[in-house]
């Protein structure tokens, strides 16, 4: 019903992009069009649905990547047929790397560029995605920069569900923390680095399941920033059904766990960062249990009143959102999709407990790399 | 990336906050750094949303009060003065709560710094 992205068929030239933006490559000016230093990494496991987006939306940036290389990690689907068909490296290892971080550091001593753009099969750009994330290495203490995420798709419970969180967290949440200069994480699925840095610090890390929060904790304990740039729009493809969102939330919760107890003690030696984690796993597990069992508990008891506790914070949601949305025209869109926001952050909550207790009390850390979608 | 529960909790009361200190921050890096340019579109637009969320929590709250008379009880064996002071409770416990947070990962990342500069 609603994309905030083309299909590949959309893509055809001239170029429908998102945003009411049409654009010819052809017409572009010389001048942007240049070749860029950058080699963007493209990890692939089955991917052959959406590859072909992605990687054209790659091609019809405004800033032309030197070299595009797609992982086929182990696909047993047609993605490197695909990818060759469009002009564009594939390389593939031995087998599976179990990871998308394995796959990424396969790629890496294949890079030659001073620069690595990280993208996702299943996420496609705005033209000027990559120009507007390439302004931040202006600042040479800058590793990492990332951009504003919203779904490409927002049909069902979930996807929608996601696109208020994301509304709402890349509106505001995210621009606080940018303007303190420590964006929380360098998000996975599209993110800019310096080549050096990544082969100073080994590669993606592969001992959490959010390799993405470990590297961008990581420039902070070096010294070095992280700029988040809001200008610079993906649309990634998020969980359409509960299961793929149950394991993505499962993933996302396991790593941000296993995230603060391998930098923790780092973590207090950066200001403004140890107080967002704090909060974030304040409200995480104590708010969330608070949530899920005190609401309940009062509410059967004492009064059904206290049902208004699940609401009674809609403004901090409704308002970054709907200033979000409405500069996107998507001002219907976003309000319908608040009651699915409601739904997701309680599976959220759940999910987050559950994996409190399997890291903590039971010692059970999650180690399997399970797709999102 | 969002854990846990995205927009509740101390957590949106902390962005408040930071969003609040930003003019702040901003006149003091404008004094003390000669080429620091004021950020009013960046400073202005994050004021003007913490702004909104305050007053739509405070619609949200007579509403509530209107609807469900929450604090009927509160009214009617209470002052002026008591009835206001119940109804800001929630957002002083909120507060209160915030603060001592921070204080605590603050003297924890004070002992940390006192341990590594001991070599401990």
């Amino acid at each position: 019903m609603f994309d905030t992205c083309p299909s590949s068929q959309e893509q055809q030239k001239p170029v429908r992009l998102t945003d009411n933006i049409e654009i010819d490559e052809k017409d572009l000016p010389a001048d942007r069009r240049g070749l860029c230093p950058v080699t963007v990494i493209v990890p692939a496991y089955n991917e052959a649905d959406c590859i072909a987006d992605t990687v054209n939306s790659l091609l019809a940036q405004t800033l032309v990547a030197e070299e595009i290389i797609v992982v086929d990690d182990g696909s047993t689907d047609n993605t490197a047929e695909i990818c060759r068909g469009l002009g564009v490296t594939v390389i593939a290892p031995p087998e599976n790397t179990g990871s998308k971080a394995g796959a990424q550091n396969y790629a890496l001593s294949q890079v030659k560029t001073p620069y690595i753009l990280a993208i996702d099969a299943d996420t496609t750009l705005k033209p000027d995605a990559l120009e507007k994330l390439f302004r931040a290495m202006d600042d040479p203490e800058v590793v990492a920069a990332c951009g504003f995420v919203l779904p490409q798709h927002v049909n069902t419970l979930w996807e929608r569900g996601r696109y208020v969180e994301y509304l709402m967290a890349f509106t505001f949440y995210k621009q606080v923390q940018e303007y303190y200069e420590k964006p929380l994480i360098s998000s996975g699925c599209f993110s800019l680095f310096r080549s050096d840095y990544l082969r100073q610090i080994g590669g993606w890390s592969l001992r959490t399941m959010a390799e993405d929060m470990d590297l961008t904790w990581t420039a902070y304990q070096l010294g070095k920033k992280v700029r988040f740039i809001p200008d610079a729009v993906c649309y990634p493809i998020e969980p359409r059904n509960f299961n793929f969102m149950r394991k993505q939330l499962k993933r996302w919760a396991h790593g941000f766990i296993q995230n603060v107890g391998l930098h923790w003690k780092g973590i207090l030696k950066v200001p403004f960062l140890r107080s967002i984690v704090t909060v974030m796993c304040w409200d995480a597990s104590i708010a969330s249990l608070f949530y899920l069992t005190l609401i309940p508990i009062l509410t059967v008891t004492v009064s059904p009143l206290f049902l208004l506790g699940y609401i009674i914070d809609l403004p901090m949601i409704l308002v970054p959102t709907l200033v979000k949305a409405y500069s996107r025209g998507e001002t219907w869109k976003a309000l319908s999709s608040i009651p699915a926001f409601m739904v997701l952050r309680v599976l959220n909550s759940a999910i987050f407990l559950e994996a409190l207790f399997k890291e903590l009390v039971l010692k059970k850390t999650l180690t399997s790399y399970e797709k999102g979608h | 990336m969002n854990i846990g529960l995205p927009g509740a909790g101390v957590g949106g009361l902390y962005y408040l906050a930071c969003t609040s200190f930003m003019p702040i921050k901003e006149v003091y890096l404008c004094l003390t750094k000669p080429d620091h340019k004021f950020r009013y579109r960046l400073v202005i637009s994050q004021l003007a949303i913490a702004s909104g969320i305050v007053l739509g929590l405070i619609v949200m709250y007579l509403l509530l009060n209107n609807i469900f008379g929450l604090d009927l009880s509160l009214a009617d064996n209470a002052g002026s003065e008591s009835l206001l002071f119940y109804s800001l409770l929630p957002v002083l416990i909120s507060l209160g709560l915030l603060l001592v947070i921070l204080s605590l990962i603050e003297v924890a990342a004070f002992f940390a710094k006192k341990k590594a500069k001991s070599g401990g």
